[in-house]
């Protein structure tokens, strides 16, 4: 239970996470990705929630199913999800980064110079 | 092997378990008042609601173990009552079964081929190892945990195309509780997979729990007993969004919740969180950041528990509307 | 019908020892006491025993009365106990009576043979040489195999069908029911018995001409009689 992100669907969440193994290049293009059964025993969860992530998975291109195969990462899945993420990137952890230092009293040229000093 | 018998007779009307206003009196006590629900075959249900609300009562109902005062049960299209085929494709081990005092745990085993074809004596060879019931024992003289094992193992060795399964954690420890929800799923996914290949429907499952949040990655569909209706069915994403929490200085939440129905409250110092039903919007969901007010969505534990703590106040028990079944 | 009725005879005979193996054993142990009682009346007034004293074992009952009691908890133990394991694994209340009745029927049977096996026993040895009479007595036709299979087949049956009847009504409705039921049981028996005594003029006759076969006939109504009490009560017992 800890596993997941509170009050965020689980199908969702298990879909995030196979996403980032494919990106790390964990899963490569072309491969298997774990069957329904396969996610649903090792993460202890309902079967359905397991399809329902890799349903979600199929919607987003990222992967396809093959007859009587099973899943299979699709060519150039990494660049779209890499592509995808660089989009969100702004909206999902930019934003709220300016807006916390914004709420520390920080201002954005304190915030920019906190980002160089990670070079 | 024979036939398996968990397919569906031939020319069945609706597949599933529907409930129609049903009842159940015990003298002048009403345990269940109106209780209406489908069940869909081949899910995991989960049937939660505070203690006494009548989760046993509405299985025992059902399975025909105790008699209904009022309402309508069909079993794939078919009353159940005395009837031999529907009856046959169900299994419901009590918690606290009786089981004849001078069996033990191998004469239990060897008797369930007879009344369920499709029982597999593997699955309820290896459930025996990994729970380490002891085979020669006495029914009698099991422990709680044993009994709890040697129910679950039962219920799902049976291959029953009906299995209920009443509070099955009783007694066990944690491990023993892994095994029981990795077996569940196994033998889930093996009735999926006969039923793909046009062998047999699928098995549907209900387990009355209380260890919700535990289980409640293992449950496809929830039904929320409490005042003896079935206050919510849905699915198990749907249901959690049907309420929130908030928490913030009191006026600040109570403002929130104009409008709303407040499930349940619990104040520490000026601080006060409450579970409200409904969803918010994006705006609301600024309003309230706003107001210095912070939402969290809540689980399925404290979602039951303000059901439970609702009906407490004795207010009519509302229905929750979810996307899926919206109130009529 | 016997497809699902033959689950719960499974369920019955799943208990091979208490119920094959107890109901013999009951029959030696009465055959024992027979026995003793015999040894020890010899030993008051003498060896062999006289005529007078076989003649009065042979004219009482028997050890045969003693039967029921063990009998009937076999019967309160398949009504109670099989009953929740056979609903439990989706039996009808109707398949179970069914195939529980069958294996009292077995049980009975296997009684009735023993007992004339007993009987058989005896009479090769004198009387267990003592000249005990305990299986050739009046009661079961004094050496009449046929009718001693009869009325320890349908004794046996009664037993464990009384046994069973009363059994799932305490299970099922509570001890103060159950009272009430004996108290019911206790009058209707008076009331037969009664009514017995008074046409004892026209019937009187017809028993001495039937013999022991007027115990099996009696001993079969009182089997339908309690058979459909077991029937109604299991019907309304909740699990």
């Amino acid at each position: 239970m800890s596993d997941w992100t509170d009050g965020r669907p689980i199908f969702m969440d298990l879909a995030d996470r196979i996403a980032a193994d494919i990106l790390s290049g964990l899963i490569p293009e072309e491969t298997q990705v774990p069957s329904t059964n396969e996610l649903a025993a090792h993460y202890r969860i309902n079967p359905a929630t397991a399809g329902k992530a890799l349903n979600r998975l199929v919607d987003q291109g990222i992967v396809y199913k093959r007859r009587g195969l099973g899943m299979f990462v699709a060519a150039g899945a990494p660049e779209a999800l890499r592509a995808e993420r660089r989009d969100a990137f702004s909206e999902q952890f930019v934003r709220p980064f300016v807006d916390e230092g914004r709420r520390l009293g920080l201002s954005i040229d304190e915030i920019v110079a906190l980002v160089t000093k990670e070079r | 092997m024979t036939t398996p018998t968990a397919a569906l007779p031939a020319g069945a009307a609706l597949p599933g378990i529907t409930l129609r206003g049903l009842t159940k009196n015990y003298g002048a006590t009403e345990v269940l008042t109106d209780v209406t629900a489908t069940l869909t075959p081949g899910r995991i249900y989960g049937l939660l609601g505070a203690n006494g609300t009548g989760k046993t009562t509405l299985l025992a109902c059902i399975a025909g173990h105790t008699f209904r005062t009022g309402g309508e049960i069909l079993i794939d299209g078919q009353d159940p009552r005395e009837h031999a085929p529907t009856l046959a494709r169900l299994c419901f081990v009590h918690e606290d079964q009786a089981y004849n005092d001078a069996f033990s745990v191998a004469d239990i085993l060897a008797v369930m081929p007879a009344f369920h074809p499709d029982w597999d004596p593997d699955t309820a060879t290896r459930l025996v190892r990994r729970f380490r019931i002891p085979r020669r024992t006495r029914s009698r003289k099991l422990s709680r945990g044993q009994r709890s094992a040697l129910a679950i193992t039962l219920a799902l060795a049976s291959g029953a195309a009906y299995t209920f399964l009443d509070e099955p954690y009783l007694g066990l420890d944690a491990t023993a509780r892994g095994i029981f929800y990795d077996e569940l799923l196994a033998a889930y996914a093996a009735s999926h997979e006969q039923a793909a290949s046009g062998a047999s429907a699928p098995r549907t499952f209900v387990m009355s729990t209380h260890l919700i949040d535990e289980a409640a990655e293992l449950i496809e569909e929830v039904l929320v007993l409490e005042g003896g209706r079935i206050v919510l069915q849905a699915d198990v994403d749907d249901a959690r969004r049907t309420a929130f929490l908030a928490r913030g200085f009191e006026a600040d939440v109570l403002a929130l919740a104009v409008g709303r129905e407040v499930l349940s409250t619990r104040r520490l110092g000026g601080i006060l969180t409450a579970t409200i039903r409904g969803d918010l919007s994006v705006d609301d969901r600024r309003c309230a950041t706003e107001a210095r007010v912070s939402i969290e969505p809540t689980t399925l534990q404290e979602l039951v528990a303000a059901i439970g703590q609702h009906g407490e106040s004795d207010q009519p028990a509302p229905h929750y509307a979810t996307e899926s079944s919206p109130v009529q | 019908m016997i497809t699902y009725s033959r689950r719960s005879l499974r369920l019955y005979l799943a208990n091979r020892q208490d119920v094959l193996a107890v109901p013999l054993y009951t029959l030696g142990a009465l055959v024992l006491l027979s026995v003793l009682v015999s040894i020890v009346i010899g030993i008051a007034t003498g060896f062999p025993l006289s005529v007078s004293v076989q003649d009065g074992f042979r004219a009482s009952s028997g050890t045969i009365w003693a039967l029921p009691g063990f009998l009937a908890t076999v019967g309160i133990m398949a009504a109670t106990r099989n009953f929740a394991m056979a609903l439990a694994f989706g039996s009808t209340r109707r398949h179970f009576w069914l195939g529980t009745m069958a294996g009292f029927v077995l049980t009975a049977a296997v009684t009735g043979v023993g007992a004339v096996v007993a009987l058989g026993l005896e009479r090769l040895t004198g009387h267990w040489f003592v000249g005990a009479y305990a299986l050739d007595v009046a009661a079961l036709g004094n050496g009449n195999v046929a009718q001693t299979f009869g009325v320890v087949f349908v004794v046996a049956l009664v037993a464990m069908t009384a046994g069973a009847m009363f059994g799932t009504v305490y299970r099922a409705f509570g001890a103060k029911t159950t009272a009430l039921l004996g108290v019911a049981c206790v009058v209707l028996l008076f009331v037969a018995i009664a009514v017995i005594v008074g046409k004892w003029g026209s019937l009187g006759p017809l028993v001495d001409g039937w013999g022991a076969w007027a115990g099996v006939a009696v001993g079969a109504v009182l089997i339908v009689v309690t058979a459909a009490g077991s029937y109604a009560a299991c019907q309304r017992a909740s699990v």
